[in-house]
């Protein structure tokens, strides 16, 4: 009999769902999770209780159970609401950022400030570079403004190949990341492709000063060299760079023609067309 | 007969545009076939042989059938009735076509007077001989030419052995079958495949017989041999043999450098001579290309087209190879924000410099992802000193997936105007007027191949244009304020005429 009241009592909804959300504020996942669980069998169409299990396991990390969660409780709530958020941190989480895109679209959509930076993650996760650039651009102007944002939008726009929004964003931040070779990398690149190499020189130099195993600065460095007429200097950081990137030997074999080291030259522009399959 | 008014148009220094009643069918769909984005070029010739340059403009047809099934996708003729106006002959010209068209190559090949045109289509190319005032008949099959099936972008005209009568070297792209079709995503949206999809194709190279037929030589000649990705050709005697060698741009492949041996043969020497790829090493997606002298050392040099990132490689032509200009004569940087098509070397302010004009727009779909930055201008990319390059006047023409352009004295006033293609969208005619202290001179020399010095500038006759193009016209040379020109022509087999103080500003014929 005592049996029969308590498990009465257990099922009962109200005292589940309480039951549910003090575990959770407590971090007693698994208690939270039966909660929960128990409230489905009772009503399985409450899309109340896969939101509240969709958060308790998303807390508990455990992701990729949190996902058919949220997406049961959206299916029946598709407005754009913090569970769009949810679902995409948890797509995030499982680097999914492909599949975050369109949900973490709609968060923004419920508010643009509290996704912002989630969605240009997800763009970034999924190389939609322009995309997460101007999503970024649009976080600086939010809570979320900091050099770091800015960074990673001028990382993305280089990345996308927009060199002068690239410029404009690099350009406001050197000073915080001046000793970071990535970034002198990337500006540099970006002002030798934008003015062309005597201006990118110092930035190449430096990020190769910074961290010598830098092979794409390396490489950018020597390009830069030999386009400048510098053969002989570029010869060493195309040499080394070409070991990782092969499309490097054409230059590089270009710079010791240039140097006079006319064997070199042939046997380095025969390595090329010997490993660089066209793309 | 529709007889369009190009009026109004304003005597200014800027290029003035209009339009012209044809706009190029792509058919796009959202399936993004590939076909839909690489129409098309324009020919300018003078078809009725009454002085003025017409205008010929191969169209597109619904994809995936490939086959013109309305008014709309037809090629199109437009007779030019001096200052500025044309009117459509297309009707009358038997010209309108059947399949997928792209480019158009301009050449008296039966050397009856009358300028001929070969079509370049998705399954094939279609040879139209030119019967007299602008009316033309289907001569494809009797002709023998035959590119078996193969998706052609361009064509080039060109006397492989100089006896007199112009060969066909026929570009080929990729195979292309609708069926198996990658259906490929860029940034989330639906667009055109990179042309790794694509298997590439070898080139045609056909051998005019003198008898109105034609022998296919693409494996004796050895151009047979080398499969590409084939976009455009620009014919020059790049090593001064007297013999015509051909450019050609691959899409994301290495380029070619056909050298002519003689005995109907070539070597592809395009590593030797430095062209194969840019400096970088990474082979860009080279698309239209043209080859003359910028530099005014008697040696035809080369710039082509690529996509934004890519920069519009320039080489210098050294006699024994190409010296890769594009950092210092600054195209780099002119030229990094850019994605062009056709290119063609003209002389836009006749002040003695060959310049460099660009049609421009995004490879992928303006409805794509790149659709806010997908059309882009035409561009004006002056040659200051023989050495380097600014940024010339805005052209005055509206932003648009520009492809194929040609650069013509349309009105005979010594200017060059241009013609330009693009997207869905309507052909663009645009009237430059030069510095009326700048003189000019024209040089008709009907003989291909012929290079012709003019104050010690050099132009060399060929009938290609930039991307999947053509002219066919007098050669215009700038002279600056000199008012007389000491004019040198110098024939394939080495005759030479030589023209002392001709008059500034007038169009002169020099025959042997």
């Amino acid at each position: 009999m005592i049996w029969l009241l308590l498990l009465a009592q257990l099922q009962d909804p109200a005292t589940l769902s309480q039951q549910g959300s003090q575990a959770l504020r407590e971090r007693r996942y698994p208690d939270a999770e039966r909660a929960y669980r128990q409230l489905l069998k009772v009503e399985p169409a409450n899309p109340a209780w896969h939101m509240n299990l969709g958060i308790v396991l998303h807390s508990a990390g455990r992701y990729r159970d949190a996902v058919p969660e949220f997406e049961a409780f959206l299916r029946a709530r598709p407005a754009p609401g913090p569970v769009h958020l949810l679902l995409g941190l948890s797509r995030l989480k499982l680097t999914q950022p492909c599949e975050a895109i369109p949900v973490l679209e709609k968060a923004r959509m419920w508010n643009a400030e509290q996704a912002v930076v989630e969605l240009a993650d997800a763009y970034y996760g999924c190389r939609r570079f322009a995309q997460a650039a101007r999503t970024y651009e649009a976080a600086l102007a939010t809570k979320h403004k900091s050099p770091a944002v800015a960074r990673q939008a001028g990382h993305c726009y280089w990345e996308a190949r927009q060199y002068p929004e690239a410029k404009r964003l690099f350009s406001g931040v050197t000073q915080q990341f001046a000793n970071e070779a990535d970034y002198n990398y990337e500006y540099g690149d970006t002002l030798v492709r934008l003015e062309g190499p005597e201006s990118g020189l110092a930035y190449l130099e430096k990020a190769v000063a910074k961290q010598p195993d830098l092979l794409a600065a390396r490489g950018e460095l020597g390009k830069a060299l030999q386009a400048l007429g510098r053969a002989a200097e570029a010869i060493p950081h195309l040499e080394a760079a070409s070991k990782g990137d092969p499309v490097l030997l054409l230059p590089l074999s270009r710079a010791y023609r240039a140097a006079g080291r006319t064997a070199e030259a042939e046997q380095t522009q025969a390595e090329y067309r010997k490993r660089v399959t066209t793309p | 007969m529709l007889r369009v008014l190009i009026t109004g148009l304003i005597f200014a220094a800027f290029p003035i545009a209009s339009t012209l009643p044809f706009t190029l069918f792509t058919g796009e769909s959202a399936r993004k076939y590939l076909p839909a984005t690489m129409p098309g070029g324009v020919a300018v010739f003078d078809a009725d042989n009454d002085g003025l340059l017409d205008l010929f403009f191969p169209n597109g047809a619904p994809l995936p059938a490939g086959r013109k099934a309305h008014a709309l996708h037809g090629n199109r003729l437009f007779r030019n009735l001096g200052a500025m106006k044309f009117e459509d002959r297309t009707a009358a010209s038997g010209l309108v076509g059947t399949g997928y068209d792209f480019g158009a190559a301009a050449g008296d090949y039966d050397r009856d007077g009358h300028v001929d045109l070969l079509v370049s289509g998705l399954r094939g190319i279609a040879l139209y001989r030119n019967r007299g005032l602008g009316v033309f008949e289907d001569v494809t099959a009797k002709s023998g030419l035959d590119n078996l099936g193969r998706w052609s972008v361009g064509a080039a005209w060109l006397d492989i052995d100089n006896d007199g009568d112009l060969d066909l070297f026929v570009v080929n792209y990729v195979r292309w079958d609708p069926t198996t079709e990658k259906a490929c995503v860029v940034e989330g949206q639906p667009d055109f495949c990179h042309p790794r999809f694509y298997e590439p194709q070898p080139n045609a190279l056909f051998r005019n017989n003198g008898d109105g037929t034609f022998s296919d030589i693409s494996e004796s000649s050895g151009i047979g041999k080398h499969a590409g990705k084939g976009m455009a050709a620009a014919v020059a005697d790049f090593d001064l043999d007297g013999k015509m060698d051909i450019f050609v741009t691959n899409d994301r492949t290495f380029n070619f450098l056909f050298r002519n041996v003689g005995g109907g043969r070539f070597e592809e020497v395009a590593f030797d001579w430095g062209v194969a790829v840019p400096a970088s090493g990474n082979p860009p997606s080279a698309m239209g290309a043209d080859a003359q002298d910028f530099d005014n050392d008697g040696r035809p040099d080369l710039v082509y087209t690529a996509l934004r990132d890519e920069t519009f490689p320039l080489y210098r032509n050294t006699g024994r190879e190409f010296a890769d200009a594009t950092v210092s004569s600054r195209m780099s940087i002119l030229t990094r924000a850019m994605a062009g098509w056709g290119i063609v070397f003209a002389d836009l302010d006749n002040d003695g410099f060959k310049d460099i004009v660009a049609a421009r727009g995004e490879v992928l779909s303006g409805t794509g992802s790149r659709g806010p930055i997908a059309k882009e201008p035409l561009s004006w990319l002056r040659n200051t000193d023989g050495k380097v390059f600014a940024a010339g006047e805005a052209i005055v023409a509206p932003k648009a997936l520009y492809r194929g352009l040609a650069v013509a004295d349309l009105d005979n006033d010594g200017c060059p105007d241009l013609v330009a293609t693009s997207l869905q969208a309507a052909a663009q005619v645009i009237r430059r007027v030069c510095p009326v202290e700048n003189k000019w001179l024209k040089v008709q020399v009907d003989a291909p191949g012929a290079r012709v010095e003019v104050n010690g500038q050099w132009r060399h006759v060929t009938y290609t244009s930039g991307y999947a193009s053509a002219y066919h016209g007098p050669l215009l040379f700038g002279l600056g304020r000199k008012s007389t020109a000491n004019v040198r022509v110098t024939w394939t087999d080495g005759t030479v005429r030589h023209l002392e103080s001709v008059k500034a500003n007038q169009l002169i014929m020099v025959k042997r």
